[in-house]
């Protein structure tokens, strides 16, 4: 098994190489295809997943069915941050999930819990008859950078999808259950309890974040990769014919954006994101996405 | 911009100028009797899987139509054409489709209306112009082509 700190040493800055050795050393990767033989063995917690070259039958879902939680492409530009992202989401899932903003920009600086950006933008939610004006204030939100113009659309569009899932997916009674999961998306719902779920955005000169969390934490692995496993691969595909949704939430996040994050701490908060590259829709709309998928 | 729905009539089509987001709170004017249907969509901001859904059905229950010809997709819309199955009916005929460019250098972003028979046919066959940004640096089609055009082979 390849340790992921001597793998990539003269990726890690100089000057913290000491300190993020100690941070990193248990920690490992298999990089694909070349370590393929060696997956029975990894410490899925604590593998990432690093793609060198794309295969036949290379489906990136299949790993997290595995129980990964990190596929990464390292061909990527900003490939060594989302390595060192995806470990500090592993080794501190309560921070990330209390401010995940620092994880997406801050890079190797993750004790500054300041994000280096002041274009934040955080709106908490309870209705949905807020979504309008969430997506407005997002899109004005947005309009104040010039690059973000050509990506504008499909960064609402992920917005539109992640909202929606925040209102009648995650949310649940007591017991678990979900409550407005078969309920008709034009007909209006509320948290339950009073809970408060937001919708945050970020963005620096390189890339924005866009995502949704909510306090519900009812994200289920097996059903969230099962949809991803039929939507995922195709070039093509249907819309769920019966139900509330066309259940075509999951592809538009992930097929509009560069990096997508799921992040699920069971009855607590489920946290879903989207990042988005600040050089136009193709670099976004590629196949080499980082997937982060962590549901426990 | 919620969406909204302007509906024009006369002696041989319907006209329908959509604008906003085609979302779970819009209604497409059911015209099931209608001889032809232009939908003009130069003003759709977005669209939402719900709203694909919607125009899904919608475009089912019109296919007695004998001609629904959209103009002016944004791209946001038309890639639908080629990610989901049954988005573009059999009696659907484009018009006209916006393509983005993008300018690596200046970071500008342009989309470019392209015409039927003029850079696109209905053979399948398509023509990339050349453009611009304000520096006079050749704009790259800022979509994977294969992708984005390979409904216009079906």
């Amino acid at each position: 098994m390849r340790r992921l700190f001597s793998e990539y040493e003269e990726s890690w800055p100089p000057a913290r190489s000491d300190y993020l050795e100690l941070l990193l050393h248990e920690f490992y990767v298999l990089r694909l295809p070349e370590d393929i033989k060696l997956i029975r063995f990894a410490p899925m917690n604590r593998t990432i997943i690093v793609i060198d070259k794309v295969f036949e039958s290379f489906n990136p879902i299949d790993y997290f069915v595995m129980g990964f939680e990190h596929v990464l492409y390292s061909q990527r530009p900003d490939f060594i941050s989302e390595l060192f992202s995806s470990c500090l989401m592993s080794l501190r899932p309560r921070s990330f999930s209390n401010n995940p903003i620092p994880f997406f920009f801050n890079g190797f600086i993750p004790k500054n819990l300041n994000p280096k950006t002041n274009h934040n933008l955080l709106l908490p939610f309870t209705n949905s008859q807020e979504k309008p004006d969430l997506i407005r204030q997002l899109d004005l939100f947005l309009s104040q950078e010039k690059q973000l113009k050509g990506i504008q659309d499909i960064c609402l569009q992920a917005a539109e999808e992640l909202l929606m899932n925040s209102l009648y997916q995650a949310p649940t009674n007591r017991l678990g259950e979900r409550i407005y999961s078969q309920t008709d998306r034009s007909t209006t719902v509320e948290n339950p309890r009073n809970s408060i779920s937001r919708l945050f955005a970020c963005y620096s000169s390189n890339k924005v974040v866009i995502g949704c969390e909510d306090n519900f934490g009812s994200a289920e692995r097996s059903p969230v990769l099962k949809r991803l496993s039929e939507i995922y691969p195709e070039e093509q595909s249907s819309p769920l014919t019966s139900g509330a949704t066309g259940g075509m939430g999951l592809k538009f996040i992930i097929g509009n954006s560069a990096n997508f994050y799921m992040f699920c701490d069971r009855k607590k908060k489920t946290l879903a994101a989207c990042s988005f590259l600040l050089e136009g829709k193709l670099r976004n709309t590629g196949t080499s996405k980082h997937l982060h998928i962590s549901i426990r | 911009m919620p969406f909204a729905v302007v509906r024009l009539e006369n002696k041989n089509e319907i006209i329908l100028k959509i604008s906003g987001s085609l979302d779970e709170s819009a209604s497409l004017p059911a015209e099931p009797t209608a001889h032809i249907i232009r939908i003009e969509l130069s003003k759709l901001r977005g669209i939402s899987s719900i709203g694909i859904r919607n125009f899904i059905f919608w475009g089912d229950k019109h296919q007695a139509v004998q001609a629904i010809r959209l103009e002016s997709c944004p791209s946001i819309f038309v890639k639908n054409f080629s990610l989901i199955a049954g988005f573009l009916k059999p009696n659907m005929t484009l018009i006209s489709f916006y393509v983005p460019f993008y300018s690596s250098i200046t970071k500008e972003h342009v989309d470019v209306l392209f015409m039927r028979e003029r850079e696109f046919y209905p053979d399948g066959r398509y023509k990339i112009p050349e453009i611009k940004d304000s520096r006079g640096n050749p704009m790259e089609i800022d979509v994977n082509a294969k992708t984005y055009f390979s409904f216009l082979k079906k």
